[in-house]
């Protein structure tokens, strides 16, 4: 009923960091934020876009785009320019309601055009491949042995379990570091906190 | 607004039909200036460049500004290609006098100029035709100070210390360092125009680009002044 999303806030380009403080993720509507990596020119014309279809949403319709349609959106905004890519690596996470009116969480990610998927853990960008096999293991119980430990996932352990990723990840790729900007989104809306990474 | 600015045509409208020379003439930058340094201080920014603009490796013009000043509120400055500099510096300039007519009090501020330059640098860029610059916006944001870089990919983002093209490699280290230790209330600005003063002296040591007339702009709390001086 809650989700977490972490994102790591260094800018670089080829070997130079050009800034150790931006922030990656960000809120869409109430209840669902996106997380994006790649080119930081596309990343920011696609948050004003997605940002402007979202305010354009809310008039037409009256209420706010849940999860699931800002996903919807999201992937046809980038398969709008199918054929020169926006070089965005997005993951949409947000909690919204399911007909029973239970707050369920979700994380979709997305390609550079626009496929996407809901699935109960992802990780995206330049280290998503290092962090990934960890949620793999850690949140869907893959790869495990008959006798290994099932810890169920509560909102502490997740948590941790971001933080413990995002330091993973910072060891071993150079791009990633500095800050940790981790998210929690819950019926309430969402809320921010960051942790230091490494710096080198 | 202003139908003289071209900025948004892309080489082959302005030239009527295409051809392969035209295509390629935003390729590369032709006449260039140097580095470009900026850094909070407690109470604004200070910014620093040089006065040289190179045609490869010509040392073409001696004592060309490449800062524009918006108000006294507002200063941008960039390296990279000056001809696309100077049709910036053209559009802003007028698009302060259009603001002037309409004389309601509303003047462009850091963000407001930091926003619009990485919008249009974007869309250029989008459209393979790019300008050939990478600024630095500083000023005072509601009387902080605002320091935001747009290259000229479109990417922009904010700092208290930005740099580019051979700063990127030798000042921002230098800067980063200094307000790490000391903490941006903590610098004076005699202390940011000293650390500004060594970080071009660097670059004209040790970048082939670099002159040592340098122009440094302080734009604080009373006002925006600039002042030209040559390294030893």
């Amino acid at each position: 009923n809650a989700e977490y999303m972490g994102g790591h806030t260094r800018l670089s380009e080829g070997y130079s960091i050009l800034s150790r403080d931006v922030e990656r993720i960000q809120s869409i509507g109430k209840n669902c934020v996106i997380g994006q990596a790649g080119f930081h020119g596309d990343n920011q014309f696609l948050y004003k876009v997605l940002q402007t279809r979202a305010k354009i949403f809310e008039f037409d319709h009256g209420q706010a785009l849940d999860c699931h349609s800002t996903a919807s959106l999201l992937s046809n905004l980038l398969y709008s320019r199918r054929f020169f890519p926006i070089l965005s690596y997005c993951l949409v996470a947000g909690v919204e309601q399911d007909s029973q009116g239970q707050w369920k969480g979700r994380v979709y990610g997305y390609d550079v055009v626009g496929s996407f998927e809901s699935r109960p853990c992802e990780a995206t960008g330049e280290a998503g491949t290092l962090m990934l096999p960890l949620l793999d293991n850690q949140v869907e119980f893959k790869n495990l042995g008959p006798n290994a430990e099932r810890v169920p996932l509560t909102r502490e352990r997740a948590v941790g379990l971001i933080q413990d990723v995002l330091q993973a990840a910072t060891e071993r790729d150079i791009m990633t570091g500095d800050f940790g900007q981790i998210v929690l989104i819950d019926k309430d809306g969402v809320q921010q906190r960051r942790i230091p990474l490494r710096r080198d | 607004r202003s139908s003289q600015a071209d900025y948004h045509r892309t080489a082959s409208d302005v030239h009527g039909g295409t051809t392969n020379m035209i295509d390629e003439m935003s390729a590369r930058p032709i006449a260039t200036g140097s580095s470009v340094v900026g850094m909070h201080f407690k109470n604004g920014v200070v910014m620093a460049s040089d006065c040289r603009i190179s045609y490869g490796s010509l040392s073409r013009y001696r004592d060309f500004t490449r800062f524009i000043k918006v108000n006294s509120d507002t200063v941008c400055v960039c390296n990279g290609d000056s001809a696309d500099f100077q049709l910036l510096e053209r559009t802003i300039l007028e698009q302060v006098r259009s603001d002037e007519i309409e004389n309601d009090g509303i003047q462009y501020s850091p963000i407001k100029l930091h926003n619009w330059l990485t919008c249009v640098l974007y869309n250029r860029r989008t459209r393979i035709d790019p300008l050939w610059n990478n600024f630095l916006v500083g000023g005072l944001q509601d009387g902080k100070p605002y320091l935001g870089m747009s290259t000229m990919l479109g990417q922009s983002w904010t700092a208290p210390y930005g740099a580019t093209g051979f700063g990127k490699h030798m000042s921002i280290g230098k800067m980063r360092d200094f307000i790490e230790k000391h903490g941006v209330e903590n610098i004076t600005e005699e202390m940011a125009v000293k650390i500004i003063t060594e970080c071009m002296q660097q670059l004209y040591y040790r970048s082939t680009d670099a002159a040592n007339e340098i122009e440094i702009y302080v734009v604080s709390g009373d006002g925006c002044k600039s002042e030209k001086t040559t390294l030893p």
